[in-house]
């Protein structure tokens, strides 16, 4: 971007050639647990090229083409759906790899399942050529569709997505297996469990045979045996659980602070609130999360803004390292500026990703409102506070009105003062009398009596009262010493 | 009497096995030999582009870019940029850094095989797979060429003091046969 003319230089970085994959269609009777036939990748071309493959759901577009997204929750469906090996591979010029595909679920529209097994080819980058300002970096996808049919029998199919213990009672551990139905017919899953200490198994059990219907998950309570003393230390528990074809397996490492005592979050939302709902401003939402369990825990909150009655328009997924014991926790998130409506604020705690608290809220985005109605607003909302405000003042006012009353009352009373018959004399002048009675003092402090003596009938001038009494009290006080200690002396000379 | 019976029996025994000799030498019929391709599908790397300088203005427009696709199925192609919004970011070789442009890459099919496009109308890229080309016919051997070219509008608001590094977006030609 040098400012000179436009000019596209191609830049031929990478040789010529691509991928080639076959078949790129398969159309195949599966059923869970089976194989779809295998992909055969190949590089027709003069580099290396690195090769992954990701399943992906899809539908169908107008052209009768694949539609799909490879977002990361596109990309988890379709792992669920298809186990690719190998997902990731390298091709030499000429090169060539089988993948093979494992069908995990049942069908996910009908009887079937429809999506790509999409082959992303990159070859090795090369060094754009000097005076390159931008680059353009291509990548081959090739996608191979994939239509599958069941048998037209209900599928059964399930997982233990989540395993976690909770001190169910004084000393009594209670553990719960989430179970998700992944099929399309309730079922029963057979869960057993077993808690595992030095590799050694020390409580093997089985949870209750309960349904668990299609699309749903659900957890599995198993308390263990009173009787059952476990000591302080580590331990791990394992869920295995079968349903239909399908065996899963999940661990959960944790730890007793003493016998039987297992620390244990609980995490709920307490509440959720918006702000800044003018129209033109960005709303806030936040979810308050408490824990009040006894072990600090992590949380993960999804907060979602709908039209009211409409679909989400906006979600986020906030994610909290840890709420404390007896603590809380906000997650909070911004969003952008929504014009005027009714919205329908929502905020939901996770679990292993599935909802365990909900919180909704109703709001409407108005416009915002001119400063008096703000100022009125604000009066009608804080009535009492300026109320009682009002009265204390009111009553302060009141107070000090009766004491200027009194004060002025106090004064028409009193008899006038004769200021002009005591001249005040001048500061110096006072200055030295405060002196000679402090030497005065002391003086009949250090015994020199005589002295004292002689000079204690300092004369003190016309004063205004305040002053010559303070003047006239030290000079008494002097003499009362000088007579104080000449007593003293006298009977201390007998 | 009884080796008699005997000698008829195995004599009638010889007969029927024997006949089916005479048989094939008379007999004659065909074998039927089927099969199908499997469907098969091959597509090339358009090259690396690097872009050279660029004035501000929308008359940046990249040479053609052509994916050659061959396909014993009808199929399509579409394209996409690992970037939601299509703008370029700033890549210092390696990885992506701070900066990016202002105004998003655009996309125009340019031909497919022997037919040009008049009027190109470029669009915005994004993440979202976008349709190049759609219902296309089985291939010769040869292939059919499907050209894109690209547009940058630039504007004073890029920066240009980018030492080494460059503005980089990742484009993918997705090639699919229909269901």
């Amino acid at each position: 971007m040098a400012g000179a003319l436009v000019l596209a230089v191609p830049g031929s970085a990478l040789a010529a050639g691509g991928v080639q994959v076959s078949p790129s269609r398969i159309d195949a009777r599966v059923k869970v647990g089976g194989r779809i036939p295998r992909v055969t990748v190949r590089n027709t071309s003069a580099l290396p090229v690195s090769v992954s493959a990701q399943p992906l759901l899809a539908t169908q577009d107008l052209s009768g083409q694949p539609s799909y997204d490879t977002s990361a929750a596109s990309r988890r469906r379709g792992s669920r759906l298809l186990r690719l090996a190998p997902s990731r591979f390298t091709l030499p010029p000429g090169g060539a790899r089988r993948v093979s595909a494992t069908v995990l679920a049942c069908p996910q529209v009908g009887v079937g399942s429809y999506g790509v097994i999409l082959f992303s080819g990159r070859q090795a980058a090369g060094h754009p050529p000097s005076g390159t300002t931008a680059q353009v970096t291509p990548v081959l996808r090739l996608a191979t569709t994939f239509l599958l049919s069941y048998p037209a029998t209900p599928c059964i199919d399930g997982e233990v997505s989540a395993l976690r213990g909770d001190q169910v009672a004084h000393r009594v551990l209670g553990f719960f297996a989430r179970v998700r139905n992944l099929g399309d017919l309730h079922a029963k899953p057979a869960i057993r469990l077993a808690i595992v200490r030095h590799g050694r198994a020390v409580f093997r059990g089985a949870f209750g045979a309960e349904n668990v219907i299609p699309r749903a998950s659900r957890d599995y309570e198993l308390v263990l045996p009173a009787r059952l003393k476990l000591p302080k230390g580590r331990y791990v528990a394992v869920a295995e659980a079968r349903m239909g074809p399908r065996r899963s397996r999940i661990r959960w490492p944790f730890e007793l602070t003493g016998t039987n005592l297992l620390p244990s979050a609980r995490l709920a939302l307490s509440h959720i609130a918006v702000s800044h709902t003018a129209s033109g401003s960005a709303p806030e939402i936040a979810a308050v999360i408490r824990n009040s369990g006894t072990a600090p825990a992590p949380a993960t909150v999804r907060l979602t803004l709908s039209k009211l009655g409409g679909s989400p328009l906006e979600t986020r997924v906030v994610r909290i390292r840890s709420v404390a014991v007896r603590g809380e926790a906000t997650a909070r998130t911004g969003l952008a500026k929504l014009p005027r409506g009714e919205y329908e604020a929502a905020a939901e705690l996770l679990s292993n990703g599935d909802v365990i608290s909900v919180k909704r809220l109703t709001f409407g985005v108005a416009p915002a409102p001119s400063l008096v109605a703000r100022a009125v607003d604000w009066v009608a909302a804080h009535v009492l506070a300026v109320a009682a405000a009002a009265l204390g003042l009111l009553a302060f006012l009141l107070l000090l009105a009766v004491a200027l009353l009194l004060r002025r009352r106090r004064r028409l009373r009193r008899p006038p003062v004769d200021t002009g018959a005591a001249p005040r004399a001048p500061e110096p002048e006072l200055l030295d009398i405060k002196r000679e009675l402090a030497e005065l003092r002391e003086l009949a402090q250090a015994r020199d009596l005589a002295i004292a003596e002689e000079r204690v009938d300092v004369h003190v001038p016309e004063q205004p009262p305040s002053v010559l009494d303070g003047l006239l009290l030290t000079r008494r006080a002097v003499a009362a010493s000088i007579h104080r200690r000449r007593r003293v002396r006298s009977r201390a000379g007998d | 009497m009884r080796i008699t019976k005997t000698l008829a029996l195995a004599a009638l025994l010889a007969l029927a096995l024997s006949a089916p000799a005479f048989g094939a030498t008379n007999a004659s019929g065909s074998q039927a030999v089927t099969g199908a391709p499997d469907p098969t599908l091959t597509a090339s790397f358009p090259s690396d582009y690097s872009w050279g300088s660029w004035a501000i203005g929308s008359g940046n427009v990249s040479g053609e870019q052509i994916t050659n696709v061959k396909s014993n199925e009808q199929w399509g192609l579409k394209v996409s940029s690992d970037q939601a919004g299509g703008l370029m970011r700033r890549w210092n070789g390696s990885s992506y850094v701070t900066g990016q442009l202002a105004n998003p890459l655009q996309w125009a099919n340019t031909s497919i095989g022997a037919s040009v496009v008049g009027s190109p109308a470029f669009g915005d890229l994004s993440s979202t797979p976008a349709l190049v080309a759609g219902s296309q016919a089985i291939t010769a051997d040869s292939g059919t060429d499907v050209g894109v070219k690209f547009k940058q509008l630039v504007s004073y608001a890029d920066d240009a003091s980018l030492g080494t590094d460059v503005y980089r977006i990742l484009v993918s030609y997705d090639a699919a046969q229909g269901f």
